[in-house]
């Protein structure tokens, strides 16, 4: 199964979810519906991103943060590490309660993603002298 | 990471209600410490010398996930976060004119050999 299928099937799984992106390293696959153009996945992966690197130091000893969910007025984001990346999965909005339910359904999805994203060839890294968009230079 | 009851400072930026609320959520025993930070980004208050952490990293993680919001259109703030790893839980919260972080403990996992036992 292709990562695009994949996301289509996380897509259509529950009439709440609105859309999905998943990403590794440079490439960014998305699912999102036309309402949603101009979204710039880049941006949104790479805050995720951030945002779980930032609690890396928090809690060295343990398992790092690895899923998050947040509420807003007209959407839910839930966003989760997986094997070499990262899925982003775009709802109606609910609460956290109510997702966890939905999230079951989602977690079936993991490991064909994993190895849907896997099975791709990476992305060709940018020529040397290049430059990045790290994520120092987001903070700076 | 004991969680010290001393809900003092957080009375300028809470109302009552919500100091009331924090002092009982810190009784919840799985309740592992918590931070109440400005809307300015700056730790109010915190549980301890850990919890004190948490301030910087989550005023960062909440000007993320403002911003996160944004790209898709929301007019807002995030009201409400989660995050969870394996053994622990955080909880963001938008309060009237400060943010609070609440982290809890998980349960402790069943190891993986005995799930299905029973």
């Amino acid at each position: 199964m292709s990562v695009e299928t994949v996301l289509d099937k996380i897509s259509a799984h529950n009439t709440d979810v609105l859309g999905c992106i998943a990403k590794r390293g440079d490439d960014v696959w998305r699912n999102l519906p036309d309402l949603y153009e101009l979204v710039d996945t880049d941006e949104v992966t790479e805050r995720a991103e951030n945002m779980f690197a930032l609690t890396e130091g928090l809690e060295t000893d343990h398992d790092p943060f690895d899923q998050m969910f947040l509420e807003y007025e007209n959407h839910s984001i839930f966003a989760r590490r997986i094997d070499d990346g990262l899925l982003i999965l775009l709802s109606k909005p609910m609460e956290r309660s109510q997702f966890k339910k939905m999230r079951l359904g989602v977690n079936l999805f993991l490991k064909p993603l994993s190895r849907a994203i896997a099975a791709t060839e990476p992305a060709e890294e940018e020529p040397s002298g290049a430059i990045r968009k790290t994520t120092l230079r987001r903070w700076f | 990471m004991a969680t010290q009851s001393k809900v003092t400072n957080v009375g300028r930026v809470l109302t009552s209600e919500e100091t009331i609320e924090l002092a009982r959520i810190q009784k919840d025993p799985s309740v592992i410490g918590y931070a109440v930070i400005g809307l300015d980004g700056i730790e109010v208050e915190s549980s301890g010398t850990w919890a004190s952490m948490i301030a910087p990293v989550f005023s960062n993680v909440f000007d993320l996930a403002d911003r996160m919001g944004e790209e898709f259109g929301e007019q807002d703030a995030c009201p409400m976060l989660f995050m969870e790893s394996p053994d622990f839980e955080v909880a963001g919260l938008m309060l009237t004119s400060a943010r609070a972080v609440i982290i809890k403990r998980k349960p402790k996992r069943v190891p993986e050999g005995l799930r299905s036992v029973g």
